[in-house]
């Protein structure tokens, strides 16, 4: 058996294995595929090997916490996420592929997604149309093309969204036709989380996503059941107190890095907070029809999974109020 | 159009389905093949090539459901030939890479080249990730089917690094004692 023979038998398994792949959940941090929508000019994007994810410029990134175990605000820096690099070359030794406006000098990537119902129930937020994202982005795109106001790689009219500043959340709203004719409303987030400092989680979550304020109800998922993207969402139940106190937790502390590689993410040797296999997914339905994904990871850990990466710590009593009634495992 | 709908078209021998084919997955064929090849206009060359020698095979073969994975399969044969054929004027990186991760899947008693039917190894291949976790099988096959990077599925999957490393080197190690256990050494 030669060493090829391997790679070319490996070009023989199943289909459904191939098949599994395409349907496996993109998680993020960086990872965004662009949905084929006919009426709309999207196009998919390769971008050049100079074009990586948002790397933390490390600032000092010290314990957060006080000596009660108290979320400290004055103790970390935060985190600044960079802007954002568009490639320089044409040159396609590495494939990625991520949907992106840039606006008034922002790069605003894809975010959430909302199609039929979905759509029509947020069609409120809406707001002033801004202008046409052209869509013009490919693979062969030169460096020129993408200094441009609204050079996209997905086409529509982008509107603001109303109840969100500009300099963090912009939409694009349309409407296409579906294989059967019928006319689907969509619209497509794009938030702008890189070229930004976080010092604490209060700068996201309640500045940039006002999660306490506009919070209808909770679900929760079990890791497993994300996954394997089943589908499985559990009404959470715990008492205010716990929610508030949770959330009080969460705003005054720093916001960390996990390419950090001088901090012990884990406490327990491993290199990054998603190593740590128990985890579980909170569903946040807001008032205003948005839905809202965060991750909990045992030991404290809170993520917004649409900013893979960067997280805030807090109390694991505290913490594990919330994390236990949602399906946490220890 | 939907995978049946493109497969009647090349059972009645209607040439738009190359055409339906390229415009539905021909960005991610040619996404193959440039992993393979990182040349832009030969793996275009092998998408091309793909789509005619799926034409030859279509029929008897009748993928209505997995039309991708089917044409995907051919245009990743077509650019490893091009790799295996173009060695010594060029070093294909990733192949040379990856061949050498496979080499640890060689089972030990392998002192003898032998011509190991293709098929049969697809099948051991097979039974063995069906063992697997469904996040193993496809990093597996993000890996050694469509070639990408350590980091790319990192980041697809929202994975360290070096947790990719960890799994695709106990998945090797996994290979290997399932094919020792499967006699596929002489």
């Amino acid at each position: 058996m030669r060493d090829n023979d391997l790679l070319e038998a490996v070009g023989g398994i199943d289909e459904k294995y191939i098949k599994n792949t395409e349907n496996a959940k993109v998680r993020k941090p960086s990872r965004r595929y662009i949905k084929w929508i006919p009426a709309a000019a999207c196009i998919c994007l390769i971008l050049a090997a100079g074009f990586v994810v948002p790397r933390l410029i490390n600032q000092t990134a010290t314990n957060n916490h006080d000596s009660n175990g108290q979320p400290d605000i004055n103790a970390g820096e935060g985190v600044h996420i960079p802007a954002i690099e568009l490639p320089d070359s044409s040159d396609a030794a590495t494939a990625d592929m991520i949907g992106f406006v840039v606006y008034q000098g922002r790069i605003y990537v894809q975010a959430e997604e909302y199609t039929g119902e979905k759509a029509q129930r947020i069609k409120a937020l809406v707001g002033e149309h801004l202008g046409t994202a052209r869509g013009n982005i490919d693979e062969w795109s030169s460096q020129s093309e993408y200094d441009k106001e609204f050079a996209s790689t997905i086409g529509g009219e982008v509107y603001s969204v109303n109840g969100y500043d500009t300099s963090f959340r912009i939409c694009i709203w349309g409407e296409f036709v579906d294989e059967s004719n019928n006319h689907i409303t969509w619209i497509q987030f794009l938030d702008c989380m890189n070229g930004i400092t976080l010092t604490t989680g209060k700068d996201l979550f309640q500045d940039r996503l006002h999660i306490t304020e506009r919070i209808k109800s909770v679900q929760w998922q079990s890791h497993d059941d994300w996954d394997y993207a089943k589908g499985d969402f559990k009404n959470a139940e715990f008492d205010e107190t716990a929610w508030s106190s949770f959330w009080n937790a969460v705003d005054g502390s720093s916001f960390k890095s996990d390419w950090d590689t001088d901090a012990d993410n884990s406490g327990s040797g491993n290199s990054s907070i998603y190593d740590i296999k128990n985890q579980t997914h909170l569903i946040l339905n807001m008032n205003d029809g948005t839905v809202l994904r965060i991750r909990l990871i045992e030991g404290g850990y809170v993520v917004y999974d649409a900013l893979g990466g960067y997280y805030v710590k807090i109390p694991e009593d505290v913490f594990n109020t919330i994390y236990d009634a949602c399906g946490g495992t220890h | 159009m939907d995978d049946n709908e493109i497969v009647e078209l090349y059972l009645s021998r209607d040439e738009d389905a190359i055409a339906q084919t390229a415009k539905k997955y021909g960005f991610r064929l040619r996404n193959i093949a440039n992993n393979i090849l990182n040349d832009m206009e030969t793996s275009k060359e092998c998408e091309n090539d793909a789509y005619l020698e799926a034409w030859e095979l279509i029929p008897p073969h009748e993928p209505r459901t997995y039309l991708f994975a089917f044409v995907g399969r051919i245009v990743r044969h077509i650019a490893l030939n091009v790799c295996k054929k173009n060695s010594r004027q060029k070093r294909y990186a990733l192949y040379c890479e990856l061949t050498q991760e496979m080499h640890e899947c060689i089972p030990a008693d392998n002192d003898i080249e032998a011509e190991i039917e293709a098929n049969l190894l697809s099948s051991a291949i097979d039974d063995f990730l069906e063992a697997c976790t469904k996040e193993q099988q496809n990093v597996f096959v993000r890996r050694y089917w469509y070639f990408d990077s350590i980091s790319q599925i990192a980041k697809a999957y929202g994975f360290s690094q070096s947790k990719v490393k960890t799994m695709l080197f106990r998945m090797r190690s996994g290979l290997k004692k399932h094919l020792e256990k499967g006699g596929y050494y002489v």
